[in-house]
């Protein structure tokens, strides 16, 4: 417990949680009846957390720069000695770590800031706050375990909050609640197995120490990895145990969701791939090609059915899940890489250089995505409070309401489809050119899959906003009065903006500053990529360059001259009339909005995919879906022979019996 | 240490005259309630005594006719356990009962109940711990028909029948050991097995004859189908005594000692075990999934979770047979006997907590609750924290004994068996979801409109038990586990390697307080040899 507090970016969070949720028990019962102590409690609530996650962030950042100069670590203490295994608990900040704590903790103090507001009025808010500040400390503590215990106990404790939050939203969320916690919880338990079987297996010392195992050669060792990497694979959201990411986002409070599963689990399962892939297990070739399929297969096929949402943050759930994709991917092909150096005697030069820049793109991917995905859910979140739906065909027409939230998600938006210079262009780049340099058929397929889900998450962003923002208004939208923007929200979005612009216009820095120093922590040698003066990406000297200063002072000359050709143009003819339809006038009316949502209809109805979709949409594909769906038939079976009926059961006795005679005094006899 | 019988069987007389007598329902829950306080305290006081095993032979008989009864680590801890939810199941009854008639009958039956698990627990001789058995058999049975409509009365002649069935297995089951052995000690009975190198076919049968008796009290697959009626039918704190403790009492505690410490353990007949303990966590919490009654699917998952005890126990006994090192096989034993406690803690708050909202809503069905989280937030709460702890989430005490007998499998070599209890958990954590995603979540339906938290005394008694889920995660604290499990753990464990009988009543031996006490270390394996003469001892 003393190391718990001692380790201030989770101490500090996990006491306040403590705190809040200590004084809602003492005071709660008395604050149904009273508003005025109600709303104190959730003043103090708000003020508790927004203090201590500045706190917790000003200390991940101190953690940050210290772990730069090499690992931070608080000696394990009390440690719980059952014969053959101990329990312990120990933490450590490398530059992985450091990196994991820094996102988390900045991105939940924007959530929390952004709460203020747009959770206001929900009954019990000091327990969110409470279960908010407990998931910060989870999810570092996740982050900086040093033994597999504290990993285990900080991932599922995630989950259960995650289970708890989501079930914090509308009522008729709560069999998606049920859904996430079913699927997150299986992969807790796989990943227990795992690493049960790793120190089954003497693998793993006494004390479950979260140290190197070496190469996936024995069946032990490829069933561990399998195990665990399914809880990264769930928690990240990426296919096959995905589902949970789009029914959860529904009902779920916005701003959880943005937190949550948007952000903060993905970065834990990324985490969680990178630690396992490069730093506990060596993985094969076999293994590798595994992850890369699955990077893939996550990118396009989720994109595709994010195109065809009604629903804005169904659609955004499935760009979450889909941009997993390029980041699996990544640490896919630097596995690869390395795995097949290592068969022919230890990775080369350009190997390591290969392997340096896939694993560098996915996990700058990483944290990019965690900005630009939480910018948009509250972005979404924002809508949703002024129209009260996330329904794209009753929207429409909010850029004028929410001006600087359009703005953000405009900017996050395109940084997510991977236009220059925003940030997931750059980690995209690094993926691309990681496939180039990874020289396999695969690989080269893989590359392909990922540059056509990019385009594909460009065109459902152009629906997105137009369904949205422009347009005129949408039915939901109401004409006048009701909440506008609020400061409160749109700073912490504007902040993301801004992150997704300097982390994209400062590419290389991100990379040399942020990314590198992780990748040493597991091993990654930082070759082939220089980040000369700064801001230059120069990848293999040369072959790779990007230079975001030529390249976004190319880009603003661009925009600069569209804007004097539109402006000649508006000086050269003005003529503006209102639109006439029949005879009436459909310049404002929501009767005449025409929404985003046919877009991409074709597609859906393309001879191929249209069954794919329907497929798809029924929840064919549907892991959980489909376990329930057999489970049942099983479990009828198996109910059908609880008959009720007295005869019944008594033959089940007698013939046990017999069953216990026939094996206990046969084998007796026998001398067994 | 007789008190811990002698007071609830008195007391299960005297409260259905003390009934008659003053006439008024108001103070029937008095004398339980100081009973069981009373039983709580001597169980306490008992506590922390480490290896050491008392004997004490009732009224100075002598031998076979001599009641004997004895009382080392095992011993102790179920004890605990029973006292524990005994009381807190007391205190929930005063004001659930209140729905009911002629409750100074329920106490009497509720006492009678409490003093046969009591005598099960703490009996020397194989005899006696039939008698209790059928003492608190009786009892349940009673009490499973205490509300005397028509499902509860069928439910309660099944349990009957096949309670009677398995009680004449045990009993021909005696039979056979005495025949053979000539005694009915079961610590005198070890060492005539052993001094005759090992069981021979009579008493493998007899082996068998014990294993379905104790095995349907247990309701292990095959013999659990009378448990998914009866426990429902039951009023809620009886469900949580019979889930919570009995099933534990008269089943699985009875296989560990008679089985681990009469018998000793051989390969076969802990993979047995082991596989009735798989078949029950696979039935049970397959069949829980599809329960629509919520105190079904708290039976079911009862099954389900005593196979995990079940399992560990049966595991261990191959481990030891197969010469896995000591400290892995005392890891399963350990992880069998704490998840046996917290079993008993959560399943009895899980049942509490499944009368507190049939006492506000009128149902159980779990499709005409809903919105209950708002509503009734103690109970709530409390419900929420049993269905975290059985799902195995952390840091509740469900996930630190699933932890470990999960290790404890994947270190004996069985990786099937761990894979296949990590997947029951799974299950039980859907299954619990689906609980909480019905009782707790969403709108509220007609039948939760008009619900209110409940009175104080149950809600007392189920946040006592929801702190009781938190605080036993500090039994895997090692000065915690020292003084409560380890013992028991040892005790089963000598057992599995045949030497506990001997080992522990010398030790009593050298006790200045009981000079004479000598229990089964005595060399007496046949009738006809004079009897060492039993001074009783101070009372405990």
């Amino acid at each position: 417990m003393e190391l718990l507090l001692d380790v201030r970016v989770i101490g500090v969070p996990l006491a306040a949680g403590a705190a809040v949720y200590a004084l809602w028990l003492l005071l709660g019962w008395a604050a149904r009846r009273a508003a005025g102590l109600e709303r104190l409690l959730t003043v103090t609530a708000q003020a508790v957390a927004v203090a201590a996650l500045v706190w917790a962030a000003a200390e991940a950042v101190s953690l940050f720069a210290a772990a730069r100069q090499g690992p931070v670590a608080w000696a394990p203490t009390g440690q719980i000695d059952l014969g053959p295994v101990a329990l312990a608990l120990g933490f450590r900040a490398d530059g992985l770590s450091s990196l994991i704590v820094l996102a988390a903790s900045g991105i939940a103090l924007l959530v929390a800031l952004y709460s203020l507001r747009a959770m206001a009025g929900r009954p019990r808010l000091p327990v969110y706050y409470a279960w908010l500040l407990w998931t910060v400390a989870a999810v570092n503590a996740a982050a900086m375990a040093t033994t597999f215990l504290g990993l285990i106990l900080a991932w599922e404790a995630a989950t259960v909050l995650l289970y708890l939050l989501v079930g914090m939203g509308r009522p008729q969320g709560r069999a998606a609640a049920m859904k996430t916690f079913a699927i997150l919880g299986f992969a807790d338990v796989c990943l227990l197995l795992g690493v049960a079987i790793l120190l089954g297996s003497g693998a793993l010392p006494k004390d479950l120490a979260l140290a190197g195992v070496g190469a996936t050669d024995s069946p032990e060792r490829v069933a561990a990895y399998l195990l665990m990497l399914a809880a990264a694979m769930a928690k990240a959201g990426a296919m096959p145990l995905h589902t949970w990411v789009p029914a959860a986002s529904e009902d779920a409070p916005t701003p959880v969701f943005a937190l949550l599963p948007a952000a903060l689990d993905k970065l834990l399962g990324i985490y969680l791939l990178a630690r396992l892939t490069f730093g506990v297990f060596a993985v094969g070739e076999a293994l590798a090609e595994v992850l890369m399929i699955i990077g893939a297969a996550t990118i396009l096929l989720a994109v595709m059915m994010a195109m065809v949402q009604h629903n804005l943050k169904r659609l955004l759930a499935f760009h979450a899940v889909s941009q997993v994709g390029y980041m699996v991917l990544g640490m896919g092909l630097a596995a690869w890489v390395l795995a097949a150096g290592r068969a022919a005697g230890g990775p080369t030069a350009g190997q390591q250089a290969a392997a340096a820049i896939a694993f560098a793109g996915g996990l700058l991917h990483m944290l990019n995505n965690s900005i630009y995905k939480c910018c948009l859910f509250l972005a979404a979140g924002s809508a949703e409070q002024v129209a009260g739906t996330t329904d794209l065909d009753r929207l429409g027409g909010l850029a004028r309401r929410l001006p600087v939230t359009f703005v953000c998600c405009l900017v996050a938006a395109l940084a997510i489809s991977g236009v220059p210079p925003l940030n997931g262009f750059v980690s995209k780049w690094l993926v691309y050119q990681g496939a180039l340099q990874a020289g396999s058929g695969l690989a080269l397929v893989c590359l392909v899959a990922a540059v056509f889900g990019s385009a594909l998450t460009l065109a459902s962003f152009i629906k997105v906003l137009h369904s949205v923002f422009l347009g005129t208004r949408g039915e939901a939208v109401p004409a006048e009065g009701g909440p506008g923007e609020s400061p409160s929200m749109a700073v912490p979005m504007v902040i993301l903006a801004l992150a997704c612009v300097g982390l994209g216009i400062g590419g290389g820095w991100a990379v040399d500053g942020l990314i590198l120093p992780a990748g040493a922590a597991v091993g990654i040698q930082p070759a082939g990529i220089e980040t000369a003066g700064g801001w230059d990406l120069n990848i293999l000297g040369g072959r790779g360059l990007w230079s975001p200063v030529l390249a976004t002072g190319l880009i603003l000359a661009g925009i600069a001259v569209g804007l004097v050709l539109y402006w000649i143009g508006r000086v050269m003819r003005v003529r503006v009339v209102p639109n006439f339809v029949g005879g009436e006038d459909a310049s404002s009316d929501a009767t005449w909005h025409v929404s985003g949502t046919g877009f991409y209809e074709t597609i859906r109805r393309m001879p191929g995919l249209a069954a794919l979709f329907r497929d798809g949409g029924a929840g064919a594909f549907d892991v959980y879906r489909l376990t329930g769906h057999y489970g049942e038939t099983l479990v009828g079976r198996l109910s059908a022979w609880h008959t009720g009926l007295l005869a019944v059961y008594a033959s089940w006795v007698l013939v046990g019996l017999a069953a216990l005679v026939v094996v206990l005094a046969g084998r007796w006899a026998g001398g067994g | 240490m007789p008190l811990v019988v002698a007071l609830p069987l008195a007391g299960g007389f005297l409260a259905p005259a003390l009934g008659r007598v003053t006439g008024s329902g108001r103070w029937a829950a008095a004398l339980p309630l100081a009973v069981a306080a009373a039983v709580l305290v001597l169980v306490l006081a008992m506590q922390g005594r480490g290896d050491e095993a008392a004997v004490l032979w009732m009224g100075g008989w002598k031998f076979p006719v001599g009641i004997s009864l004895y009382a080392d680590g095992l011993t102790r801890l179920v004890l605990l356990v029973i006292a524990v939810i005994g009381l807190l199941a007391l205190v929930f009854s005063m004001d659930y009962m209140r729905q009911y008639t002629s409750p100074s009958l329920y106490y009497g039956l509720f006492l009678l109940m409490l003093a046969g698990m009591n005598g099960v627990v703490i009996s020397g001789d194989l005899f006696n711990i039939f008698v209790f058995v059928e003492i608190a058999g009786l009892a349940s049975y009673a009490l499973v028909a205490f509300g005397t409509e028509a499902d509860e009365l069928e439910a309660s002649l099944k349990y009957l029948a096949l309670g009677a069935v398995a009680s004449t297995f045990i009993l021909v089951g005696i039979a056979i050991v005495y025949n053979v052995t000539g005694q009915l000690n079961w610590a005198k009975i070890a060492q005539a097995v052993q001094g005759a190198g090992g069981p021979s076919l009579p008493l493998a049968v007899a082996l068998a004859f014990f294993l379905m008796g104790f095995g349907l009290k247990a309701a292990m697959v095959p013999f659990h189908a009378w448990l998914p009626d009866a426990h429902p039918a039951a009023p809620a704190p009886i469900s949580a005594m019979l889930s919570g403790v009995l099933i534990k009492a008269c089943g699985v505690y009875a296989v560990a000692r008679i089985v681990f410490s009469v018998f000793g353990a051989t390969e076969t007949f802990g993979w047995v075990l082991a596989v009735m303990g798989v078949a029950s966590m696979a039935l049970g919490s397959l069949l829980m999934l599809v329960q629509a009654d919520f105190k079904r699917l708290l039976a079911y998952s009862s099954i389900g979770q005593m196979g995990y005890v079940v399992l560990a126990l049966g595991a261990a006994a191959v481990m030891q047979a197969r010469g896995v090192s000591e400290a892995v096989v005392a890891l399963a034993v350990f992880g069998g006997l704490f998840h046996l406690v917290n079993h008993a803690i959560f399943k009895s708050l899980l049942f509490l907590c499944s009368g507190s909202v049939e006492y506000a809503t009128g149902t159980r069905q779990l499709k005409e609750l809903g919105g209950l989280g708002a509503r009734m937030p103690v109970t709530g709460a409390c419900l929420r924290v049993a269905a975290l702890s059985i799902s195995g989430v952390p840091p509740l005490n469900g996930f630190w004994s699933k932890l470990v007998i999960i290790l404890a499998l994947v270190l004996g070599g069985f990786y099937t068996l761990a894979a296949i209890a990590a997947a029951v958990s799974v299950v039980t954590l859907v299954s619990f979801a689906r609980v909480q995603r019905y009782v707790l979540g969403g709108a509220a339906t007609a039948a939760a409109e008009r619900a209110r938290e409940v009175p104080a005394g149950m809600g007392l008694a189920t946040v006592a038990l929801a702190t009781l889920c938190v605080a036993s995660s500090l039994v895997m604290l090692p000065s915690v586990r020292g003084v409560l499990v380890d013992p028991a753990v040892r005790v089963v464990q000598a057992g599995l390697g045949r030497r506990a009988p001997q080992a522990a009543p010398v030790a009593d031996v050298a006790r200045p307080a009981c000079p004479a006490v000598s229990g089964a270390g005595a060399p007496e394996p046949r009738l006809d040899k004079p009897a060492v003469p039993h001074p009783v001892p101070p009372a405990e």
